[in-house]
């Protein structure tokens, strides 16, 4: 089968009448993945070229393809369809497909010039702030006090989650790329501070919160009493951890704690308590963090707060007073209890994980200056620290978050750096996204099913560090990715070319355009779905698409016919090519295949072009989608008679199978 | 708005055979509203001629430009080049259009790719009906609004004639009765009495049948 | 006495008259009109002659009106719309009456795209009322069209066609009554079958005073078959033949005499009705029915000639 070539690098945004608005996708993720050109990709069976997009701003793509809060799904509009797209799922499919391809794990080697930076910390800001400083040329040296990179990447997620191969893969990318990572260095003890500063040309702070807060209550100093973090640590390390028992008591209810819980849950084999402040629906973890350890067999307790650990010399169990509230009306963290509700949970070791800090100690008092609480003085636009020539990123100022805004704080703090050592970067604009869906246009929307990641099935998985998810698979990948609904990406329109006909206020299925008395017209990008009846119809070519533009489809017919002398204009979404032996031009939807571009296809050599539609009776990707295709054919097959050709070498092909719309199995 | 359709593809070919360089001239007001001569559609034209063209080798090429009125000088002349080295120039406009290229550029071969049809309202996509034949002495107010020398196939000007059929006229039934509209209209009006009263003869010397027309306004001459 | 013809005479004297079709041959035989005028003569008071009829070119209906008077058959020269601008039109009627035609029947004239020259420009610069009212002014005033004086009016009877059938109903009548105050003196109907609903036309004309100003012929015609009635049902604008018509034709053993039945039954219910000044008899290529029909519905035609 020829390979669809249709979308390419710069297949985003032509210069006509572009608003600049983003998809909300896009715009919510904190690195600005362009997501929606790499779910096309991945529609489309391209998982390289898909990886390479996430590359471009993403430096852990398998990683955060794994472990990633992903808000992108939040701010996706198929929400308010149906259910958002898999993106982070979509994500690992990518580097999945890439990898089986055997291609997109080749990094470039930039050259470096003589300045060098100090990374002081290997976690997703240091590792992002390194592989972006790289690229403009700076040599970038890590040093991280563990004896592997990864920061809490790898001390504080667990394998099931993150496997360990995978995490040394995204960091041999990078090392590939020249970054230098010196393990085992702990700065202050091997290395002074200001030695470090004296070494290099800039100095990045990215140590992470790498310390876990206690609980001034009676009882922590009882045996059976543990922190996260080095608990986490020593599980991740695969060492003993010879105080856990078997009725563990973890206390917190953020994504940390359900990690401490689930691995709490494979190393003892024993039962787990989550014990936690908030009620059920204020938990801070992610509810898919929480439905995953439930289903492993973790009890959770909410509105309950420690009041002492019940012991002598060797934890017994919790005693808990209940929790009223646990926020202030301002919305502040200022949790009120019932002091005389007090009931004890039995257990044999407690795990604290209310939070993280930071440790600062290794600054030695020559750093940057630190405020009264200890913690980093600094500027937010910047990225700097009171001392010049030294930044921060990362969760050492931002406060704990996901790994992806620690990355999107180290490629800020990369960007600083540059201007500071002169390279010619700047900070970008931050995009605007397109708003809602207006609540006619999502029902208008064909409903289709959010495929869910295969997992191992809880009772094999809780014996195990192995991972838990499985990957969607080709064919679920793909359909998942075909469910995106090209956010931000129809319509682009040239006031200077509008001839104010209304032509696409009368064809557009979901009232996008709209004329205002003086025929100056707006197509609403909030309702726009980039179906393309409107670019077919406008009489002026006032109209393009952003996905495809007009010369992007002709491009890919010129190169469609390098390798065949058929055409296919076909649906780009999944297993859908009705002439195998046709060179592929992929679109969206063939509603956007205009009569110009039929005949184009003719002229450039094609002796048959196929056309793919869907079913009368199936709207498809698009309402009304499929009356333009047909309409479109029978002009071009008129055409054809018209100048002697076989109208016969316009064929319409019924596209029979949609799997991308399908209900999953 | 004017409306215009393409001549049948071989009339177009049987002129533009003889021509070497041809150059088909689109025309973005008019004929680009009613979707058979804009930019688009000038374009579909001269990728048809060259597929067809190619296939019975014949030499030369076929290139495509758009103005916005061929029926404005001022436009035309920003494509004096093209017009002038072309063998051939096919306007896509209506009648006006290539009546313009030949008045302006003389010498020149210009040859019509459409037929003007109308002057027309747009009842829908892809839909434009017939409202004025510019017969130059307006009497609507007297027809509720409506024009039965336009719309009525024999120009009535009295009433419906006996083919009026469920609101259809006799010569085909995709044609209004404009004599049943008016009725209604006037019913709705409460101006029932205008159906009573005689109309006309009409006055026909303010048409196109009382010689070419022109119209020239008094006022600021530069 | 407007124009002195049979026709005026007959109507005038408040006897029911019998009006006739002829319609012109597709050629320059004078034979065709006389023999047709002779089957007719005697059994009719005067007889239409066919203006072009459904817009197929025929021989000039001046020319064949006149050769059916030197026969002896009083014609009622139809003129349509269609064909001629006011210019010729008065031309025409001042030469018909100057050969001694005394009836003009004034039509719009069915659209040229129904007949054999459908690319053949409609005139139509008048229509059929102001067609009378220039008729009438030409013979009353005596003026043509545009005010200049006429030195010798042309003196004819000016009739009308109505259609009670077509739409829309409640504007028939008043179009009727625009056609009586721009000047007719008589009308034919359009074929009769549905005579509920020519009942309540002329009621409408009474109300209006039509029927005093103008005197009316209810249009008749004999069915031939029953695929003629369904033909006229369906595909015939401003027809109306009723299911029960159709049915007497269907089950009919000699369908022909039946259709003459059908004709004869309906004069015969016309003929009550307040209004109606005669029949029409529509029998175009049958000419031979006339007679039967006549002597069957017991009609006297002639009465102003003898």
């Amino acid at each position: 089968m020829a390979q669809d070539q249709t979308i390419t690098r710069h297949f985003f945004r032509p210069g006509t009448g572009d608003d600049g608005l983003r998809p909300p996708c896009e715009v919510a993720c904190p690195i600005h993945t362009d997501a929606q050109r790499y779910i096309q990709l991945v529609a489309a069976g391209r998982y390289a070229d898909a990886l390479e997009v996430i590359r471009d701003t993403n430096a852990l793509p398998q990683s955060i393809g794994r472990i990633c809060a992903h808000p992108c799904e939040d701010a996706c509009r198929r929400g308010q369809v149906d259910e958002p797209i898999a993106i982070c799922n979509i994500k690992r499919e990518a580097s999945d497909g890439a990898k089986a391809e055997g291609r997109g794990y080749d990094p470039p080697r930039p050259q470096f010039g003589d300045r060098k930076v100090a990374i002081i910390g290997s976690g997703p800001s240091g590792l992002a702030a390194a592989h972006d400083l790289a690229l403009m040329g700076i040599r970038p040296v890590v040093y991280e006090r563990q004896p592997e990179a990864g920061g809490f990447l790898r001390t504080g997620i667990l394998n099931y989650r993150l496997p360990k191969d995978i995490l040394d893969e995204d960091i041999a990318y990078i090392t590939g790329m020249g970054v230098e990572i010196r393990t085992g260095v702990a700065i202050g003890e091997d290395v002074g501070f200001d030695e470090l500063a004296a070494e290099h040309d800039a100095v990045l702070i990215a140590v992470g919160l790498s310390e876990s807060r206690s609980l001034p209550v009676a009882g922590v100093d009882n045996r059976g009493v543990l922190l996260a973090v080095p608990f986490l640590e020593a599980v991740n390390a695969g060492r003993e951890v010879p105080e856990l028992g078997k009725e563990i008591i973890v206390i917190g209810g953020g994504n940390v704690a359900i990690d401490v819980a689930r691995s709490a849950r494979r190393v003892s084999g024993g039962d787990v308590t989550m014990v936690c402040l908030e009620a059920d629906h204020e938990m801070p973890a992610h509810d898919w963090e929480v439905r995953d350890a439930v289903a492993e067999g973790v009890k959770i307790v909410c509105s309950q707060g420690p009041n002492a650990i019940v012991g002598d010399g060797q934890v017994e169990g919790l005693e808990m007073k209940r929790c009223e509230s646990v926020f202030d009306e301002q919305g502040r963290f200022a949790p009120t209890f019932c002091e005389t509700e007090l009931s004890t949970l039995p257990g044999d070791t407690v795990i604290i994980s209310i939070g993280q800090m930071s440790d600062m100690s290794f600054l030695g008092g020559s750093g940057p200056e630190l405020d009264g609480r200890g913690i980093l003085v600094f500027d937010r636009e910047q990225c700097a620290t009171t001392r010049r020539g030294v930044f921060a990123s990362g969760e050492v100022v931002t406060g704990p978050g996901a790994a992806v805004s620690a990355m999107a704080s180290g490629k800020r703090a990369a960007i600083a750096i540059g201007k500071f050592l002169g390279v010619d970067v700047d900070f970008p604009a931050e995009p605007r996204a397109v708003n809602e869906l207006p609540g006619y246009v999502a029902g208008m929307i064909n409903k289709g099913a959010r495929r869910s990641v295969p997992a191992r099935p809880e009772d094999e998985r809780v014996r195990d560090f192995g991972e838990v998810e499985l990957g969607l698979g080709e064919v679920d990948g793909r359909c998942e990715a075909s469910r995106c609904l090209l956010c931000a990406a129809g319509a682009r329109y040239s006031e200077t070319r509008c001839i104010s006909c209304l032509t696409c206020v009368r064809v557009c299925p979901y009232a996008a355009p709209e004329a205002d008395g003086n025929g100056l017209l707006k197509i609403d990008p909030d309702k726009c779905q980039a179906c393309g009846i409107c670019f077919t119809q406008c009489p002026a070519k006032a109209i393009d698409l952003a996905v495809l533009s007009e010369d992007d489809i002709r491009a890919a017919v010129d190169a469609a016919l390098e390798g065949s002398g058929e055409v296919e204009f076909g649906c780009w979404y999944p297993q859908t090519r009705v002439a195998a032996e046709a060179g592929a031009v992929m679109l969206p939807c063939t509603a956007r295949l205009s009569l110009g571009l039929v005949l184009y296809a003719f002229e450039a050599g094609a002796g048959r072009v196929h056309v793919a539609v869907c079913s009368e009776d199936d709207n498809g990707r698009f309402v009304t989608g499929h009356r333009q295709t047909r309409a479109v054919v029978e002009e071009g097959r008129r055409a054809l008679q018209e100048i002697g050709l076989d109208p016969e070498a316009l064929v319409l092909t019924l596209v029979k199978e949609k799997k991308c719309l399908k209900p999953q199995q | 708005m004017i409306t215009a359709e393409r001549k049948p593809f071989e009339q177009i070919r049987a002129v533009t055979d003889q021509f070497g360089k041809v150059l088909v001239v689109g025309c973005n007001t008019c004929v680009a509203v009613c979707l058979t001569g804009g930019e688009k559609e000038a374009e579909v034209l001269a990728s048809q001629l060259r597929i067809a063209r190619g296939q019975d080798g014949i030499a030369g090429s076929v290139e495509t430009v758009t103005v916005l009125r061929q029926c404005e000088n001022e436009y035309l002349d920003a494509i004096s080049e093209q017009v002038k080295a072309a063998d051939l120039v096919l306007s896509t406009a209506c009648s006006i259009g290539p009546q313009g290229i030949a008045e302006r550029f003389p010498g020149v071969r210009v040859a019509p790719a459409m037929n003007t049809n109308m002057m027309a309202v747009v009842k829908g996509h892809h839909h434009w009906a017939e409202y004025c034949v510019a017969c130059g002495d307006c009497g609507i107010f007297n027809t509720g609004g409506i024009c039965p020398i336009a719309r009525c196939a024999k120009t009535l000007i009295n009433g419906p004639c006996g083919g009026s059929q469920g609101g259809r006229c006799e010569i085909s039934p995709d044609v209004e009765c404009v004599w049943q509209l008016i009725h209604d209209q006037l019913v709705s009006l409460g101006l029932e009495e205008n159906l009573r009263k005689i109309s006309g003869p009409k006055k026909w010397s303010s048409a196109n049948t009382g010689g070419p027309r022109s119209m020239k306004k008094e006022g600021f001459k530069p | 006495m407007k124009s002195g013809s049979i026709l005026e005479k007959t109507l005038e004297s408040g006897a029911f008259a019998v009006t006739g079709e002829l319609g012109p041959p597709k050629g320059a035989d004078a034979g065709v009109i006389t023999r047709k005028a002779n089957i007719l003569k005697g059994h009719v008071d005067a007889v239409n002659i066919t203006d072009n009829q459904t817009a197929i070119s025929r021989m000039a209906s001046m020319a064949a009106a006149k050769i059916a008077l030197d026969e002896g058959l009083e014609p009622i020269m139809q003129m349509t719309c269609r064909d001629r601008n006011r210019l010729a039109m008065q031309a025409d009627i001042l030469g018909a009456a100057a050969l001694g035609i005394r009836n003009l029947l004034c039509l719009t004239g069915d659209h040229q795209s129904f007949g054999n020259h459908p690319d053949a420009m409609g005139v139509f610069d008048l229509d059929s009322v102001t067609l009378i009212r220039m008729v009438k002014d030409m013979r009353d005033v005596p003026a043509f069209q545009c005010g200049e004086e006429i030195t010798k009016a042309p003196e004819l009877y000016i009739g009308a066609a109505a259609n009670p059938y077509a739409d829309p109903f409640p504007f028939r009548a008043i179009r009727l009554a625009k056609k009586v105050d721009a000047g007719i003196d008589f009308c034919q109907t359009q074929i009769i079958f549905n005579v509920d609903k020519f009942d309540q036309f002329m009621a409408q004309c009474r109300e209006l005073g039509v029927t005093e100003r103008c005197r009316i012929l209810a249009g008749v015609a004999p069915l031939k078959s029953a695929g003629m009635a369904k033909y006229m049902k369906n595909r015939v604008a401003g027809m109306d033949v009723p299911e029960e018509v159709i049915s007497r034709m269907e089950g009919a053993a000699d369908a022909q005499d039946e259709g003459i039945q059908v004709c004869v039954d309906v004069i015969d219910r016309v003929r009550e009705i307040e209004g109606v000044a005669g029949v029409h008899i529509m029998a175009v290529e049958w000419e031979e029915a006339v007679p039967e029909i006549v002597s069957r519905a017991g009609l006297r035609p002639g009465s102003a000639r003898s």
